[in-house]
Parts: structure tokens; sequence; C-alpha cells
């Protein structure tokens, strides 16, 4: 009896198919690789590939030798690897559930320069909510005692990771304060000062550093969210199982806009009471916070068709067709049904759309 | 109203503790208190009382003070319990060697006090791991396996050179690992300090008449020797409660993949993925780790070609969360629900 082969992918290399092609996702080493649909469709729901039975079937010169380019791409690639009928059932596949211990995962809190809105009370309910993980963004130039006071207050919090984005002038875009910055307050993961001026605008950013600083030219505003674009994927398992069940933007998020409005996202137009009467813990139990959160990719017209579905991080702010919140997100330059790609703001009807957003907030 | 509390005893950097204790925060509502005692803090003081109308024991670190009999549940991480070590100036030999035995008998003393703390924790409240199961021994552990009837190395502990000449003549590749710890830290005279350790080191039949050349008795120290098993695939296995979590390692990717040259190359890591165990084996490793009186471990097993499940060895405080990671196990939340659990059950 002739032992049935199988080519199996290993449980982190996901296939996702496309209108026109499909990627297989490595979730373990972070890279995605396009593959045609035909070499998708030769796998079952369980990620084998019945080799010995094709090589039978395909007699063919021709199909057997793309055959055989795809078996040495997906070996080449580590894949997938080889193993007999009896093996196969050893290698479960991942399990597809989102491990997330938290209420809010991340919560974003705008501010022009200092805000009384932050104080302990308001660290204490994030802590209730285990929110461990917060981005701060000044838009105007901030205070540096201020600023110092406040990550002090963090320090000592449950907080594990802080991002923050700064106003270049006054102290931010000095020499060395950015590294004393990092060098005091180890929670600050990176940093990013926009508004720079041309001569200081270098890329702070340090290979190798865990934590970088970036300097930027231009002078962003909560407008500048929900790009989507190839280096912003994430092919990782977090990521991908969160996208799976829910929205990869909007699930368990929460922010506070610079006037102290709670809303789910910063860009989006609701908003759910102000932090001076309403606890965080009540506005995300309102009606409405969170309508988003399981809204996945699967429902929203062309993502349901793209295979970059799980890995792109979703945008609800900034849509396609401003009406209707399960149209394809706007800062988006990719079509699923030919596999091209454009930059996004390159096209003029979605530069008239994003001008009606900017409209509404001016 | 009073929180339940859980004490952790870990060190301060372990990430997978951090892990858990989220959990546990997010499972419980935030309806307990972790007490962590870290590596780094020492307790500042104990109190035992004892007569025959009750018993109390109070530890106090930096910052409060815990009443053995006020905790509900207890996760042994990392670390030992340790009181602020006595100081002694050595000045010269002889009041160094009157030091060193000083050293050994305030040891003792404080040993057996620690000890009873330790036991007390056991017999009080829900424990997952106790400080014993850090030191627990590894020839035990093989010796029980092999009554098991769970495959393990063949295995030599000697100081004899002739008998590890017979061994290496039988099996042309050997191994040789520690017995006790992996690694200790020594501190130095001026500033800092080393880490001295070997791992598992591969000898072949050269090392072992290099050995047995040297001229002289027995060797230095009696050390473990195995048997060199091939590998079809490395398990690393996280054991709680009678649950299996298994990780097979692709460290052999050539033999599968039959591309037979791999540059070291840290954007590719050994593919690591969720494996199931045969029955047999994990109804072997249940009976092991309760024998051994574990709750939970990693268990280092190898699948050799012939299709063979070899015991290495369990770590019974091992890291998990790079296994937990690659597989998307949910490891921390069950270790968090075990320790809620474990004063519901009360
Ligand atoms: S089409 Fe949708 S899923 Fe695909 S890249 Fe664009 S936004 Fe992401």
């Amino acid at each position: 009896m002739v032992m049935e082969e199988l080519l199996l992918l290993y449980a982190c290399c996901i296939p996702v198919r496309g209108a026109r092609r499909s990627v297989i996702c490595d979730l373990q080493r972070a890279q995605v690789f396009p593959v045609p649909n035909s070499l998708y469709d030769l796998f079952d729901a369980r990620g084998r590939l019945r080799l010995s039975q094709l090589r039978r079937s395909n007699t063919d010169t021709a199909d057997r030798a793309v055959l055989e380019e795809y078996i040495g791409f997906l070996l080449r690639e580590e894949l997938a690897f080889l193993c007999s009928e009896a093996e196969a059932p050893r290698f479960p596949r991942l399990s597809r559930e989102w491990l997330y211990p938290a209420v809010i995962s991340n919560c974003i809190i705008d501010a022009r320069h200092t805000t009384a809105h932050i104080h302990a009370d308001l660290l204490e309910q994030l802590a209730a909510l285990c929110c461990n993980h917060i981005q701060f963004r000044f838009f105007e130039t901030v205070d540096r005692y201020w600023l110092e006071q406040l990550l002090d207050l963090i320090a000592q919090s449950q907080v594990k990771s802080v991002s923050l984005l700064l106003r270049a002038g006054a102290d931010a875009d000095s020499e060395g304060w950015p590294d004393q910055l990092l060098a005091r307050y180890l929670k600050i993961q990176n940093l990013t000062i926009h508004g720079c001026k041309a001569s200081q605008c270098i890329a702070w950013a340090r290979p190798g550093q865990a934590r970088p600083v970036w300097a930027v030219m231009e002078v962003l505003s909560a407008l500048h969210c929900g790009v989507i674009a190839p280096h912003y994927f994430s092919p990782n398992i977090p990521a991908f199982t969160e996208a799976l069940h829910y929205n990869s933007c909007l699930n368990r998020k929460l922010s506070i806009d610079a006037a102290g409005y709670i809303r789910n996202c910063p860009s989006m137009p609701a908003t759910f009471g102000h932090v001076d009467d309403t606890r965080l813990a009540d506005a995300i139990r309102q009606p409405g916070f969170q309508q988003y959160w399981t809204l996945t990719k699967d429902e929203i017209a062309v993502c349901r068709d793209c295979e970059f579905r799980y890995i792109c991080t979703d945008c609800r702010a900034y849509l396609e067709e401003p009406d209707n919140d399960r149209s394809k997100p706007l800062k988006c330059g990719y079509d699923p049904y030919t596999a091209t790609c454009q930059d996004w703001s390159s096209s003029l009807l979605r530069q008239a759309t994003f001008g009606h957003y900017q409209q509404q907030t001016s | 109203m009073n929180k339940k509390k859980l004490l952790v005893q870990s060190s301060s950097t372990d990430a997978s503790t951090n892990d858990v204790l989220d959990w546990l925060y997010y499972l419980s509502g935030g309806d307990y208190a972790v007490v962590r005692l870290n590596d780094t803090g020492y307790i500042r003081s104990v109190t035992v009382q004892m007569n025959n109308r009750e018993q109390r024991i109070c530890l106090a670190t930096q910052d409060r003070e815990l009443y053995l009999d006020e905790l509900d549940s207890r996760w042994y991480r990392r670390g030992r319990l340790s009181l602020p070590a006595a100081t002694f100036t050595k000045t010269d030999a002889e009041t160094f060697a009157l030091a060193l035995h000083t050293r050994r008998y305030v040891d003792a003393e404080t040993d057996v006090v620690c000890n009873f703390i330790e036991n007390n924790l056991d017999r009080y409240t829900a424990s997952l791991n106790r400080q014993a199961d850090d030191g627990i021994n590894k020839l035990d552990l093989l010796q029980l396996a092999a009554e098991l009837g769970i495959s393990i190395p063949d295995t030599l502990v000697t100081n004899e050179r002739q008998a590890l000449l017979a061994f290496g003549l039988k099996y042309p590749m050997l191994v040789t690992k520690s017995l006790g710890r992996n690694a200790f830290t020594c501190p130095l005279e001026q500033a800092g300090s080393v880490k001295l350790g070997m791992g598992t080191v591969l000898i072949n039949a050269a090392d072992i008449n290099t050995l047995y050349a040297a001229a002289g008795g027995p060797l230095a120290l009696p050390a473990l020797y195995q048997q060199y098993v091939d590998k079809q695939l490395e398990l690393r296995i996280f054991y709680l409660d009678g649950a299996f979590y298994p990780m097979a390692i692709f460290s052999q990717a050539d033999a599968r993949t039959r591309v037979d040259f791999r540059h070291y190359d840290p954007a590719r890591p050994n593919r690591c993925v969720p494996y199931q165990l045969p029955e047999p084996v994990e109804r072997k490793l249940d009976a092991l780790m309760q024998h051994a009186g574990l709750t939970s471990g990693s268990v280092d097993m190898i699948l050799t070609p012939d299709n063979d499940y070899v015991f290495l060895e369990v770590n019974p405080v091992g890291q998990f969360q790079w296994l937990a990671r690659n597989c998307n196990y949910d490891i921390d939340r069950q270790i968090a629900a075990y320790l809620l659990n474990g004063y519901d059950d009360e």
C-alpha cells in the first residue's frame, strides 16, 4: 500500500482567498505571500494538499510543471511541510480565538497643549477597564513641566505603554530632550514630533532601537488617520484573530478628544458624554458606543473580496461612500478585483470625498 | 468590602507573570488584590505566633504587612522567600572561616522559618506551584518517567572514567547537562556580576578520550551523560492541572522540507506550531506530573524519526509565553482561572 503523502501548511501560515488572487499570511514570521487562486484551491479547509493524488491526476506536463513549481515555493519558503496521512491529525490548526484580557485595549487622548481632562481619577478609570496602552496626541506645543508631571503619574500607574505625539517648538525639538524623556520614562514606546522645521526634519528613527523617535515635517491633526497601506498591515496572530471576529480599528477602543468628550474613535463624529460628568465605564455601555466593534471586513463592501482583509486595519471614519457605513475605507488605494494598488490620494474622486470630511470638522 | 487576596512570588522582570495578572484582573473584574513578592524585594520581617488557641504568621514587606491566613490563593513563579542577610566582614583567614561557619548556622536558622512559611502557604491557600518545585530533582523525574513506561534516553551519571569510556563506546554522540541549576550568578568584588553556566553540550568519543587520558583518579564531579537522541521534532509541552498545551518545534527543517541547507536567520525562526500528543503519551505524562506533585510545568520531549516520544526533562517554572504566543493557546487565562477558582472551591 502506498502511503498518501500530504503537503500541510504550518498552522501559523493561513491562506486567505481574494477576488483576483490569494495570500498566505505567515503569522509567525510576519510575512505575506501573494499566491494565485489556483494554488489556494488546491488546499482543503484544513490546509492540506493531497500530493500523491494531485500528481497522479496532473499528467499533463505543463500542469505538472506548474504544480511542482508551487510545491517548491511552499517548501522553500517553509510555508508547508510534508507529512503522511497518519501523521496529519498530530498537527491541529491554530485556534482562531482572539485572546485579549481587556475591556478597552487602548485609548487615544487628544489635547491641544495642557489639558485638565487627564488626571489621576481618569487613569484609575482606565485601569478598571484593563486599559494598559495610551496614546497622547498633542496638536500644539506642550509645556514641558506639565507633560513630565503627567508622565510621572503614569509611571506609577498600571499603564504599560505610552505613545506620544508632540508638536515641535519650545522644548520638543531641541536636541537631547527626546532622549531625556525616553531615558526617564521607560513606558514611552514611541515618540513622534510633528511640525518640525524643514531644516530639522531628520528622521530620528534609530535603527535597531525598539523605542523610536520620529521627527516629521507635517503638522498633524485628528484627520491624519485611517490611511491603509501595506506597511500598516499586521500579519500576526493577535491582529489576525481580532480581525476575524471584530472590527480591526474600533473594537475595544476608547478616545477622549481635545475638548474632553468621550468617543470610540477620535475621527468619528459620535460622542458619548464628557469626562467631567460621565464615567468611562458608563460611556462605553451607551447605545452606539460599541456599534462597530463586531463589524468585520467580511461585511464591508470590496474589503470582503480582498485577500488582505484579516491583516488590514479598518477605518470607519473616512469612507468611500460617506453615507454607507459598510463601504470601503476611503484612504485605501487597493483594488482587489484587479489586484492593483494606487496611492489613495492620487484619485480625484477620493480627494473630493476627503474634502467633504475636512469641511465637516472645520 | 475586603477584596480576595492573591500572593504572587515572582521576579519583577517576568513577563509571563504580568500577562497572567492581566487575565486575573479582567476575569475577576478587579475583585481581588495582588500582593506580589519580587525576588528584588526582601521580606523585612517575619513573625510566627503559636499557642493552643491560635496561630498567626505575618510577613512584612517594605510597604505592607501580610497575614498568611488572609490569603486566598498563591502562585509561586520565581525566586525564594528570603530575609535580609546578616553581613560579616572578613579581615583575615581565621575570621573568614569563622564568618563562613556563622553564615551557615544563620542560614540554617533562617531556612527553618522560611520552610515553615512555605509549608503553611501550601496548607492554607489554593497554590499553583510551590517553591520546592523549583529544586525538583532531575534524576528523580527521569527514574519516575522510566518506571511509568515513558521512553528516556540511555542515561549515565558517574565520575568514573572507565564507566564513561564504556558508555562513549556504546554511543558515538553524547550530551551532558547540569543536574541542578542551569547557571549561577556570581557577584564580583568591583562591579556587577557574572553569570556562569553551560546548558546542554554535545560530546563525542574524542572528548571522552581526552578526559580519559588525563591522569588521576575519578573525575571531579559526578555528571549526567545521555545518549544523543535523533530528532524528527522537538516538543515543548506546557502542563496545567491535567491539561496539555504541546508545541512542535521544527528544528530539523531539512528532513521535512528537503531544504538541506539552513542559515541561521532571526527573521526565519524555527517553525513552532500546535501539536496533538497521542493519548497514551498524555496519560503517562499526566501520571508523571501527579506522582511528582506538580500542578504545572513545561515538559521537554523529542519525537524521534522512529516515532518514539522520548522524555528529556520537566521545568516546573519554565517560560510558557513563547509557547502560548506561537500556538495561540490560552495558557495565561487558564492559569488565572485556576487561581481564581482556588478560592471559590473553599
Ligand atoms: S480593500 Fe479593504 S481590506 Fe483590502 S487593503 Fe483596502 S481597506 Fe484593506
